[in-house]
């Protein structure tokens, strides 16, 4: 048989040249030389997997915004060169790409996840080895926690759907209310407990709080009639937007032909409103960025984007964007490309200009950004703004 | 290259190099079962037992990587021999179908059952303690006790299965016996891996061990092949540095995967490590052809 | 609130039915676990939605045409794949490998073709008419799917018993050596099984696409699994055990979310399908046949 060579010298044998095989297949450690004045950001994205449209649509904006940056001499001679990973889509893959940027890539800091369990994974990493890194992305709580190289261009919407519940029982008096929820997402379980609870603080019976197994259902049948017979006024729809459409629709068609939809950031998006039509009158959502959105900064972002790409821009292009210029302001007020400096210039930093919320200005606030949001329904078909206060 | 340049490789791809020698694991202990002809689609599901139990006693009770992992171990070794006596008297697709809905239901629990696992958010925060070197030995201990295992009386008995259980079962060969251990070492060893991929990727949710995850791991096994302890890890070392390799056409990743797949199994059902020696064979016939020819010259 | 739960139990079964018909009759002729039909589910709905909101073609027509590709991929599959794989002596094992390769080879079609999109039928693609007696609500395109699906099982029915086809299929389920000994072109009648089985998907995957108005590349993957429930609970090669099947589950995951424990309904398809394996693996009508080694 195959017994006359040593297993140990076999498997020594085997470890080696797979060590080997992989060296020569990833490749030595990128040794160009920068020109000084070029500073590298590691953009961490998922480009490939289930959460590829979301990453997608960032990198597009992403690369409009580092090329904005670039030929408008912002940083002066300096330039931002960002380096696109994939993760796609999956944790491990999260981590690996986050250490090579670091360590192989030599970045100076890092834009950019995308999706909410990648940056629990992931950037405790870029903590660990000391490099700055401003998630666009994650909406999950608890990440401005991880640690004083770790910031957030975003921030859990919880607060905002809390505050767009207040005052719609203020404005309308509501008594019941329905929650449909997507029950294998992190985000929306924990929506769902935010919420329950802001309803019930403000007095409103629950009739009917139905989970959704999973995001590639379509298939609400059973939970929504379950939820139209306790006939609530209001439905806090909590799925992920390729399925907030077809929620409203068939909501409607249980029954529900006045009930007002409540959402998140998600309901804004063009894809939900060509989806569900004249299905989505009347719902109401909070949002920290739409597209009209006056602020200069915006109506000039918008302009570019439409003119790149030929379509509009929706949240997650939105939030790449932001993200790379807040890192540009980080990044000029920190005067180098040091790691240090730029974590030292994070955490000073006061006033930033940004395309979010309705004064276009912000700042970080326990290492998260502050954010007022608008509040926004469906009017006719148009967005317009919700309520009277 | 010097010794520095090497240390930073290792470092800048330490995580990488993990990834593939978890993934060496998992194909191993598919290895188990494909030996014995048995077609068990349970690795993720008994991962995803041992992962979470090492999350939790890492995370909750604080007890060292070891405890965790172990303790994961045996649950799925009491799991298995609870399922291996219904299970195993099944052929064919209705193996497949058992072992793979028992994976599903071993996700959805983990999903759901909110005061356990922590569903969808999962389990953050478990310690990084396993280290390359550390998966490095296990791999190759686990190849060694592979191959002394298939050399000796349960190999051939399990070649025999895997060839003919009924004509097996007529030379007297105890067949469930050697299905049974087979089975319950593949057991052992998925949930050793979610051990170690739980101390190495720090969070743990039920998204990272679904159906997805089997594919890659039968990908890994039966490129590699499983003629040789060593197949399955050059299969899942050649699979995981795959993305490095195909950079660009990133996207067609679960296309060539696919092809992959179709491809091993129709042209190289025995997986490239057999090809290898027949390459070598094939070779040494060539180079060495005066050696084939009798020696009748008489002239030693 | 019952009886409209009721209803929402059987379209989602008939749709399942549909769908593990087609699984059901590759499984049952020719022994070969087809797990890329879940992709011919999705690649047949896209096909449809393409044809409907690009082309403008009217919708009973691309359904037709979206049918007959997903019984031509199908049909395809064969002869690259399944029919290589036999001639070299593939086990059950590596059909189901291969077949998974395949499946993840259409998907990631769908996906590309797609960009992750979920799309859904432009609007009056189907008219929008409600009906509202008694207390419940049935869509005209409920009642569309319903009566489709009836015509297709009364139709496979009698395909398989009444017709020549079907006579042969059957007899190559039985063994295939009879088959050839009675001159039967095996190789043919595999195509046409293939072909069938995968109209059959694709027609699941358009009703199911129209039904609940979205059409996402992920949208095969919980029938597949529903589908292997449904061959288990069924048995193995019985249409009629495959048709009251995929009801029960149909029933049984829209009375979990009535009883409240709706986020378990996955566990309890699951757990149905486990009890059965252990308990009776002949499923409900299956052949007696040998599911033991």
């Amino acid at each position: 048989m195959t017994g006359s060579i040593s297993p140990v010298y076999r498997a020594l044998k085997l470890f080696f040249t797979s060590a080997l095989v992989s060296a020569s297949l990833t490749g030595l450690p990128n040794w160009s030389t920068a020109i000084a004045e070029d500073i590298k950001i590691g953009v961490p994205l998922s480009l490939t997997g289930p959460i590829a449209f979301a990453g997608t649509k960032m990198k597009d904006a992403m690369e409009l915004a580092f090329d904005e940056v670039n030929k408008s001499g912002y940083l002066g001679s300096n330039k931002l060169i960002p380096i696109f990973a994939d993760d796609r889509s999956n944790q491990p893959q999260g981590i690996s790409v986050t250490q090579q940027l670091i360590l192989r890539d030599r970045v100076s800091a890092i834009v950019g996840y995308t999706a909410s369990n990648i940056c629990q994974a992931s950037l405790p990493v870029a903590q660990e080895l000391k490099t700055p890194a401003l998630q666009a992305d994650c909406v999950v709580p608890g990440l401005n926690k991880i640690g004083n190289y770790v910031y957030s261009a975003v921030r859990p919407s919880d607060a905002f759907v809390e505050m767009a519940i207040d005052k719609l029982v203020a404005e309308r008096k509501i008594k019941t209310a329905g929650i449909i929820f997507q029950r294998d997402n992190p985000v929306f379980v924990n929506l769902q407990a935010v919420v329950t609870k802001a309803f019930e603080k403000n007095g409103v019976k629950i009739v009917a709080s139905e989970p959704v197994t999973s995001g590639g259902d379509s298939d609400f049948s059973a939970q929504l009639t379950s939820i139209a017979s306790g006939k609530p006024e209001v439905l806090a729809i909590l799925l992920i937007g390729g399925q907030v459409g077809p929620a409203m629709i068939q909501a409607r068609q249980t029954g529900m032909k006045d009930t007002i939809f409540l959402g998140e950031q998600n309901f804004d998006s063009v894809e939900v409103r060509r989806v569900a039509g004249p299905n989505a009158e009347g719902s109401i959502f909070p949002s920290h960025w739409f597209a009209a959105s006056t602020i200069p900064g915006n109506i000039k972002y918008v302009k570019e984007y439409q003119a790149r790409f030929n379509r509009d821009p929706d949240t997650f292009s939105a939030n790449g964007y932001n993200a790379v210029w807040m890192m540009a302001q980080i990044i000029k007020k920190a005067g180098s490309g040091e790691r240090e400096a730029i974590r030292a210039a994070m955490e000073s930093i006061g006033e930033m200009d940004t395309i979010f919320g309705s004064a276009g200005k912000t700042s970080f606030k326990d290492r998260q950004v502050t954010l007022t949001p608008f509040f926004f329904t469906v009017k006719d078909g148009k967005v317009v703004s919700a309520f009277t206060r | 290259m010097t010794m520095l340049d090497i240390s930073s490789w290792f470092q800048i791809y330490n995580h990488a190099l993990a990834t593939a020698l978890i993934n060496s694991v998992m194909a191993l202990s598919l290895y188990f079962s494909l030996r014995a002809g048995i077609f068990n689609l349970s690795a993720v599901g008994f991962m995803a037992l041992g992962a979470y139990t090492s999350g939790i006693f890492a995370i909750r009770l604080g007890t060292p990587s070891v405890v965790g992992i172990g303790v994961g171990v045996i649950i799925s070794l009491i799991i298995g021999s609870i399922l291996v006596y219904p299970i195993l008297r099944l052929r064919g697709h209705y193996l497949a179908i058992a072992t793979l809905s028992f994976g599903g239901i071993v996700q959805a629990l983990a999903l759901n059952l909110d005061g356990l696992t922590n569903g969808p958010a999962g389990l953050i925060g478990v310690p990084v303690t396993v280290e390359v070197w550390h998966l490095s030995i296990i791999v190759a201990m686990l190849v060694y006790l592979a191959w002394i295992l298939t050399s000796s009386r349960t190999g051939r008995a399990w070649d025999a299965i895997r060839t003919d259980l009924s004509a097996a079962r007529a030379v007297g060969i105890n067949v469930e016996h050697y299905r049974l251990v087979s089975f319950l070492i593949s057991t052992a060893i998925a949930a050793l891996g979610g051990g170690l991929w739980a101390h190495v990727n720090r969070v743990i949710v039920p998204f990272e061990f679904g159906f997805p995850q089997l594919t890659f791991v039968l990908v890994n096994t039966l490129l590699g092949g499983i003629s040789h302890p060593v197949g399955p890890v050059i299969g899942a070392v050649l699979v995981s540095t795959m993305p490095e390799w195909l950079d660009k056409f990133e996207q067609f990743r679960e296309m060539i995967i696919g092809f992959l797949l179709v491809a091993i199994v129709i042209y190289l059902p025995n997986g490239l490590v057999t090809s290898f020696s027949n390459f070598r064979l094939i070779w040494t016939k060539v180079f060495r052809k005066i050696e084939t020819k009798p020696r009748s010259s008489g002239n030693e | 609130m019952l009886l409209q739960q009721l209803i929402n139990g059987i379209l989602t079964g008939s749709v399942y039915a549909l769908f593990a018909l087609g699984f059901n009759l590759v499984l049952g002729a020719l022994n070969i676990l087809n797990v890329a039909q879940g992709a011919i589910f999705t690649l047949s709905a896209f096909v449809a939605y393409y044809l409907i909101s690009v082309y403008h073609l009217a919708f009973p027509f691309a359904f037709l045409v979206a049918v007959l590709v997903g019984g031509l991929i199908n049909v395809a599959l064969e002869v690259l794949i399944f029919r290589p794989l036999r001639t070299r002596g593939g086990t059950s094992m590596s059909t189901l490998v291969a077949s998974i390769g395949a499946s993840m080879i259409l998907i990631s079609i769908a996906q590309l073709i797609s960009g992750a999109q979920v799309e859904r039928f432009p609007f009056g693609t189907i008219p929008d008419i409600q009906w509202n007696n008694f207390d419940i609500r049935i869509s005209f395109t409920q009642v569309l799917v319903l009566s489709v699906t009836v015509l297709t099982m009364a139709g496979t029915y009698v395909m398989l018993n009444k017709t020549r086809l079907g006579k042969a299929i059957r007899t190559i389920a039985f063994s295939e050596r009879i088959g050839l000994m009675l001159g039967i072109p095996t190789i043919s009648i595999a195509r046409w099984t293939f072909f069938v089985s995968g109209a059959l998907g694709g027609l699941a995957g358009v009703l199911l696409g129209i039904m609940y108005n979205s059409v996402y590349f992920l949208m095969g993957e919980p029938y597949v699994l529903k589908g292997f429930a449904a061959i288990v609970i069924g048995g193995f090669g019985s249409v009629t055990g495959v048709i009251v099947a995929s009801m029960m589950i149909g029933l049984a995951e829209v009375f979990s979310t009535v009883m409240g424990i709706g986020k378990f309904k996955d566990v309890v398809t699951f757990g149905m399908l486990f009890l059965f394996l252990l308990l009776r693996p002949n499923g409900l009508f299956g052949r007696d046949e040998e599911v033991r080694p």
